[in-house]
């Protein structure tokens, strides 16, 4: 019984073997499994463990199922929590597995590309482009809607990068990683991702992925990464008779650097269903320039020509800021004293009270976001079993103090804030390539939910949704639309992803056309479109034409896997909206 | 699979339950009109596609989806679900599933799960299997439900109902 020597892990307690017979799965069920098992498990005869990765925007780690438990991996420098950069100093790039940074400053040479995370999937109108700006490396935008310049300063020169290339860099890395500690090839990986990523920055994130040589098994939610942890940690409870089998339903709230997340999930019997989720890309980076605009409150006009004596001086401020709101998590006040460089020099004493002030509204966001995420769930305060918060921002009091007073509890404290995402994505590896555990350890599921609605714009530029926010997944549903005009003979569906209600301020996943539709006045041909989500989070949009009368559709029904759009979709909307103002529009069917 | 997933589409159509009528009747906002009125569209399709004849052979067919006995408790309605998605969703161990069983059970679990949903399906299983109760609706139920939920009842609940049957009945 040496599995029974969980040690290290506070999430995995000791066994009762005897207690559930039923669920023990014969001994050898690994070979056999892995020949029923679907397409998108491993066909060979020893299924590959997917592995688990948190890609944080600050930091990152990878954990894998080693057989009776989720380890964490570690790097040379014996490290579980590796710093998300890439630096372009030499010829070839080198990440925060590999590469140890002489000094703190040398992140800020401008050589260093971070907060990639950020970045990633965004176009050059976006404001958390806009605000990375003030990073010490060079993000230029031309507001029209296309991707951003992104370059690091190497020798004097801009030299040119893009999100996914510097995410590969680093992903390379860990997989190099993983490899030598578990002297197997590794190519299937579950990613964490942040709820409010659209689907777009996903296919992004699977760009990077395939640039490093990985293939995608799932891109998991982060708090649903925890919630599966949780789950876990639940039915151990049961089988060591500490806790009752009823369901239980806890708020999970991650804040990391970049993003903040909430999820209400409804836990029993080791099935997670994910209740609601609410995601914002604010994070501990927002905290950060918040201060440093405080502490500078020129910043932006002083540092605006990006010279290497302001990029150097931006770093520093930045090392400091980032420093002195570490301090502020455990002291009531710091004292900063920073040389800045050409006469410019910060010496100011920052009280805990200040800085709660100065991002007085980063913590209204966390606090309407986990209202919306209860009230999404129908789930009031009263009725959660835990409260679960995690991530970077998790030691600031304030965020702990606001999460206990909506929802009226105290924190669970069960696991560990920096960990809990990436063990929920090696759960979700060992599960989604078919292992199974002699002892129920995987007998896991999560059910997740869409984290945006999805649906097309219609009734001029409203969006409707067809697949709304929080639908269990796999979901496939469908709406009927008509024509605007008479004797329309074409209609453009414009498929979009978000929560507003007009189309063009969400997301654009992307669009086609149906032509032939027979002559016939507006309003009668019924536009039928259904939106499919498969389990690996896989979107198709069909669409047929039926005219009264008939059940048979009148043109071949469109089937499209989406998204379709590629750089630029930023602007392809407008440049839709112009080309065809509302010729080819479509509305959805009153009531007759 | 292009057929497969055609046929139910458009035996939806026309569909009975449009956004407004639901929303009138609906006690949520928003989402939740456009969430019921695909569910009910889901549910004709999957009723329609078994059986276009026999109204009597649907009686109890969510209740059969889910396993579990007509006079079933919310908290066995939750176990039988979660039973079923370790067994039939495509993540589950050994599943060989595509997902559609899955989504049927889980329509079938999103109508049982929510008190006010399960009374109009129950009623509708009355109609339809011509045992139309004069009495209302069966109270018991809502009595072994979550007590918050009955807070969202409407005095205007029961002739809600009987509108919207008709509009079920109707457009089969």
């Amino acid at each position: 019984m040496e599995l029974l020597d969980f040690g290290l892990f506070f999430f995995l307690f000791s066994l009762n073997v005897e207690e559930f017979e039923e669920m023990a799965e014969p001994a050898y069920t690994v070979a056999s499994d892995s020949e029923t098992t679907g397409e998108e498990k491993s066909s060979s005869a020893f299924p590959e463990i997917a592995i688990g990765i948190d890609i944080g925007t600050s930091q990152c780690s990878v954990a894998v199922w080693n057989g009776s438990q989720v380890e964490l991996l570690k790097n040379t420098r014996n490290q579980k929590l590796m710093r998300s950069y890439v630096t372009f100093k030499d010829d070839i790039p080198s990440g925060g597995v590999s590469y140890q940074l002489s000094h703190e400053h040398e992140m800020l040479s401008g050589a260093v590309i971070f907060n990639m995370k950020r970045l990633i999937g965004r176009v050059d109108t976006d404001p958390v482009v806009h605000s990375s700006k003030s990073l010490p490396f060079l993000v230029q935008t031309l507001d029209i809607g296309v991707r951003p310049f992104i370059a690091a300063l190497v020798n004097n020169v801009w030299r040119s990068t893009t999100p996914e290339e510097v995410l590969a860099i680093f992903l390379v890395e860990l997989r190099v990683m993983a490899e030598s500690q578990l002297k197997r090839p590794i190519r299937n990986v579950v990613l964490s991702i942040p709820v409010s990523f659209s689907r777009f920055q996903l296919t992004r994130i699977e760009r990077a992925c395939a640039m490093a040589g990985l293939h995608v098994l799932r891109l998991m939610p982060e708090p649903t990464a925890v919630a599966l942890l949780y789950a876990q940690q639940q039915q151990q409870m049961i089988h060591d008779n500490m806790g009752s089998g009823s369901e239980k339903i806890a708020l999970i709230f991650n804040m990391g650097a970049g993003y903040c997340d909430a999820a209400v999930t409804a836990t029993a019997g080791g099935v997670s269903q994910i209740k609601a989720l609410a995601g914002i890309a604010t994070g501990g980076e927002d905290f950060l320039q918040n201060m440093m605009r405080h502490l500078l409150p020129n910043f932006d006009n002083l540092f605006s020509s990006r010279g290497i004596n302001e990029i150097k001086s931006m770093g520093l401020l930045r090392v400091a800021t980032q420093d002195a709101i570490h301090k502020l998590s455990f002291e009531e006040s710091v004292q900063i004293d920073v040389d800045l460089g050409n006469g410019l020099r910060i010496c100011k004493q920052v009280s805990r009270e200040e800085f709660e002030e100065v991002n007085q509204k980063i913590f209204e966001k966390c606090e309407s976001l986990i209202i919306q995420c209860l009230h999404d769930a129908k789930v009031e305060a009263d009725d959660l079993t835990d409260v679960i918060v995690v991530g970077g921002c998790s030691h600031i009091p304030k965020i702990k103090n606001l999460v206990k007073s909506v929802c009226k509890r105290e924190l669970y404290k069960g696991m560990n804030p920096l960990e809990a995402a990436v063990c929920g994505t090696a759960l979700e590896g060992a599960v989604a390539s078919g292992i199974s555990d002699p002892f129920g350890n995987l007998d896991l599921l999560t059910i997740q939910a869409t984290p945006l609605g999805i649906g097309i714009r219609a009734n001029g530029n409203s969006f409707v949704p067809i697949i709304p926010r929080n639908t269990t997944m796999p979901a496939r549903k469908e709406l009927v639309f008509t024509t605007v005009n008479d004797n329309q003979t074409e209609v453009l569906i414009i498929v979009h992803e978000g929560e507003t209600e007009k189309a063009d301020e969400n997301h654009l996943l992307g669009y086609f056309k149906i032509s032939g539709i027979p002559p016939a006045p507006k309003g009668v041909p019924e536009i039928n479109v259904c939106m499919d989500i498969n389990a690996s989070n896989v979107l198709r949009v069909l669409a047929g034409v039926i005219m009264p009368g008939s059940q048979q559709p009148v043109v071949p029904v469109m089937e499209v896997r989406m998204p379709t759009v590629d750089d630029g979709h930023g602007w392809c909307a407008e440049a839709l909206h112009r080309a065809y103002g509302s010729t080819l529009d479509l509305m959805t069917v009153q009531k007759k | 699979m292009l057929s497969s997933l055609l046929s139910p589409m458009y035996a939806t159509l026309p569909s009975p339950f449009l956004p407004k009528s639901i929303h009138a009747f609906s006690p949520n906002k928003t989402s939740s009109s456009l969430r019921t009125s695909a569910q009910a569209a889901s549910f004709k399709s999957a009723t329609a596609t078994e059986s276009n004849s026999a109204a009597v052979a649907l009686a109890g067919s969510l209740y059969e989806i889910l396993r579990v006995e007509r006079t079933a408790s919310l908290n066995e309605i939750k176990t039988a679900y979660r039973s079923l998605a370790k067994v039939y969703h495509p993540d589950a161990n050994g599943s060989s599933s595509d997902g559609r069983d899955f989504i049927e059970i889980r329509n079938a679990y999103a109508t049982l799960s929510d008190p006010t949903a399960r009374a109009v399906y129950d009623m509708s299983l009355g109609v339809r299997a011509r045992r139309v109760r004069t009495r209302a609706y069966p109270i018991r139920r809502w009595e072994t439900d979550q007590r918050r939920k009955i807070r969202d009842y409407s005095p205007f609940f029961a002739i809600d109902v009987w509108t919207q049957m008709l509009c079920f009945i109707g457009g089969n």
